[in-house]
């Protein structure tokens, strides 16, 4: 009967449910699945500027495999998304459990800690750049005081890969911290207070309550950083422009030079799409995590 | 009531239809141009433009950016099918986007005007079309531009010169003794990927000096005497940093970074691709542009006893193959063009790029013997003079506009691979480039 009544209602406001839907379906339709295939068609021609696409099969594919800088950038996305990702998110929850406990001052400190993430991107980028620049920059000035050499921090792959890492962790790791803060809050102070009448230790109430508890949203977290992580463009470009020698590009920029240097669309979709396999099991972890725990 | 709301009306509609007719009517171009240093470029554009809208009632709407903002931007529009009418673009690009078909033939302006233009200039800009397999003059090359070498007078004095020597030995030499004796690192130039002519630019005049030629009758040469030329280009583009008389930030330096560092005096000379460095000075410090600074002429003969070549360039003005009014950006080319407009356009922009004319070099501003930069500069066009090699052919300003020189200078300087290591992996790098085309 419930049944029969809902379809008939469907049936009949069917129409004003679509109209509803229409505004954002056109633009879903519009900007995220017509470029997603044309990216994916792309890839798969010879499309430089000017030209009308032509298919090539995996013939660009073939040609990123070959090319160092793409290999190089392949790699450094695996390392800024790996070690920034993890480093990040593993340093946000302890902050967070951090932040979970009442001392006196939480409030500003709470607020200072925030103002990374608040801090407009560029602006912080630039200033990231000054305080490291060899020559004027207020790191330098200071390491000669303390009896060390000045040191290139942009000029060379292993410090420049460093500390594009530590701006995308000093940035991030609040936001974080905040998501977290908020699971913590979610964990009934009474399911900590038996396990200390049971007499449970600090590290036990983290590694049999907190951890269980949080590891849903932690998951989550990780798969959304990642994919954001994958994406990035601005950091690199604006810290090392893809330098030393074009040794700290990631996708995102070797794209960028590909389609806006060179003109060469088709590569610049490849570079994106080599990525779509792995891109698309993430997303679909994250969306088969969220259903269970909202349906759970 | 009624006939108050009808005239109204009606008085609505009729301006509802003459403003339309107005912008139907209104003839206009979309003009995109590089204002990146100096209040005066902006406003010797304005000037421009404002002169061209007066005469021609053509409404200019122009934008200004940063020279790459620029070129991501016309290479985005182009793609789009939105371009604009006229614009700039790197010479690199020029010849990309020239070799993909993607800009107007201007042969007609070239010919009304080259009879007074530099041939070097002219020469740039005939470029190859694949589209059609056949070369033709595919911009408008209304700015030159030289590697400028720019340096402290005082330096070179403390180190007991009362001028600079003339032969190249000499002329380097006179720099790191100054080193010695003031402690200021003798020179600086970018080995970073954040900058941009700075960094491929010496490479290649160093590569001229030391007798290379990459690119001969419009084919690349790998062979023998040229990888030799490279590994020594290599080896004295990066010697000045690896043995400590370079600031040492060269390895981080994008384009303004040199102008900073001369400017401050954080080293002694350095190789500019205009002249905003004395610029600077003839704004901030009057007094060090005539007396503690100077430009110099290239020295010769070069490393291996022999006159070489000084490297031009050109600024291109370019109308896209599918620009929207394109008779209105000829109309305004020609405008820009024309000797009374063009005279007063590049000495509004203050000698940051020489005029393409020659009659207007020997305007008293570009032909003052007394002018310590402007004047020594100027030289560089009436010497041996040829064009950068990456206006001879696709795959090589291709290669350029990877960053291929400067991948090699970072793999010497910071990788620390031998010169010749690093000449090989660039022939091999270039041989790829050109083999498309």
């Amino acid at each position: 009967m419930g049944s029969a009544r809902k379809r008939e209602g469907w049936g009949r406001d069917a129409w004003k449910s679509y109209l509803f839907v229409l505004p954002f379906l056109a633009l879903f339709l519009s900007f995220i699945v017509y470029p997603l295939l044309s990216e994916v068609y792309y890839s798969f021609t010879r499309y430089e500027i000017g030209l009308s696409p032509r298919f090539v099969g995996l013939k660009n594919f073939v040609g990123l495999a070959h090319d160092s800088d793409y290999r190089q950038s392949v790699i450094n996305t695996l390392i800024y998304v790996g070690v920034g990702v993890n480093v990040k998110l593993v340093l946000s929850l302890f902050v967070a459990m951090f932040f979970n406990r009442d001392f006196r001052g939480r409030s500003l400190v709470q607020a200072l800690f925030l103002l990374p993430w608040a801090a407009a991107t560029i602006s912080s980028l630039l200033s990231f750049r000054w305080m490291l620049d060899t020559d004027f920059g207020v790191l330098n000035a200071l390491l000669p005081m303390l009896g060390f050499q000045k040191i290139q921090w942009l000029g060379q792959y292993s410090t420049a890969m460093g500390i594009i890492l530590m701006y995308h962790i000093w940035k991030y790791l609040p936001f974080w911290t905040l998501i977290f803060l908020s699971g913590l809050k979610g964990i009934p102070p009474d399911v900590y207070e038996a396990a200390k009448v049971d007499g449970a230790a600090p590290l036990q109430l983290l590694r049999w309550i907190t951890l269980p508890m949080i590891k849903g949203l932690y998951i989550v977290c990780t798969l959304i950083s990642v994919i954001w992580t994958m994406g990035d463009f601005i950091t690199v470009y604006l810290l090392t422009g893809g330098g030393p020698g074009q040794s700290t590009n990631v996708l995102a920029t070797i794209a960028y030079r590909f389609a806006f240097r060179f003109g060469e669309f088709d590569n610049a979709s490849a570079c994106f799409v080599f990525l779509f396999p792995v891109m698309i099991v993430l997303i679909l972890l994250v969306v088969r995590k969220l259903e269970a725990s909202t349906y759970a | 009531m009624k006939v108050f709301r009808s005239v109204s009306i009606a008085m609505a509609l009729l301006l509802v239809l003459v403003t339309a007719t107005g912008a139907l009517a209104q003839r206009k171009l979309a003009l995109w141009w590089t204002v990146e240093y100096s209040a005066e470029e902006k406003a010797a554009l304005e000037a421009i433009v404002n002169d061209f809208q007066k005469e021609t009632g053509i409404k200019v709407e122009w934008s200004g950016y940063s020279s790459t903002d620029l070129w991501a931007k016309v290479m985005a529009g182009i793609e789009a099918g939105n371009p604009p009418d006229v614009s700039q673009v790197l010479s690199h690009s020029l010849v990309l986007l020239a070799d993909r078909g993607l800009l107007a033939d201007v042969s007609d302006l070239i010919e009304k005007y080259k009879g007074d233009m530099i041939p070097a200039g002219v020469e740039a800009s005939y470029l190859l079309n694949s589209k059609t397999g056949k070369r033709s003059y595919y911009c408008i090359p209304w700015g030159l531009y030289t590697l400028t070498i720019n340096y402290w007078t005082t330096d070179i004095k403390k180190a007991g010169y009362d001028k600079l020597p003339t032969d190249w030995q000499g002329f380097w030499g006179a720099f790191e003794k100054a080193q010695t004796v003031t402690g200021i690192p003798a020179t600086g130039w970018s080995l970073s990927d954040r900058a941009e002519f700075d960094v491929s630019w010496p490479v290649e005049q160093f590569i001229m000096a030391f007798g290379g030629q990459l690119i001969r009758d419009g084919k690349l040469d790998v062979g023998a005497e040229n990888r030799k030329a490279v590994i020594e280009a290599l080896k004295f583009h990066t010697k000045w940093y690896l043995e400590n008389k370079a600031p040492k930030g060269v390895t981080e330096w994008g384009d303004p970074d040199n102008n900073m560092n001369l400017q401050t005096h954080k080293m002694s000379i350095t190789l500019n691709a205009t002249l905003s460095i004395p610029r600077w000075f003839y704004d901030k410090e009057r007094d060090k542009y005539f007396n503690e600074t100077a430009s110099a002429n290239y020295p010769q003969p070069g490393p291996l006893g022999k006159p070489y070549p000084v490297l031009t360039n050109i600024y291109p003005m370019i109308i896209p193959a599918n620009a929207p009014n394109p008779k209105e950006a000829k109309a305004f080319a020609d405008f820009f063009m024309q000797k009374k407009n063009y005279d007063k356009y590049i000495q509004g922009l203050e000698a940051r790029f020489f005029p393409m004319y020659k009659s207007t070099f020997d305007n008293p501003y570009f032909a003052n013997p007394k002018d310590p930069h402007i004047f020594p500069s100027r030289q560089h066009f009436f010497g041996p003079a040829a064009p950068v090699n990456w206006m001879l052919h696709p795959g090589y300003a291709k290669f350029v506009i990877g960053h291929g020189w400067h991948k090699m200078v970072s793999r010497v300087a910071v990788d620390k691979w031998s010169p010749e290591r690093a000449a090989d992996e660039a022939l091999e790098s270039l041989k790829r480039a050109v083999e498309r085309y």
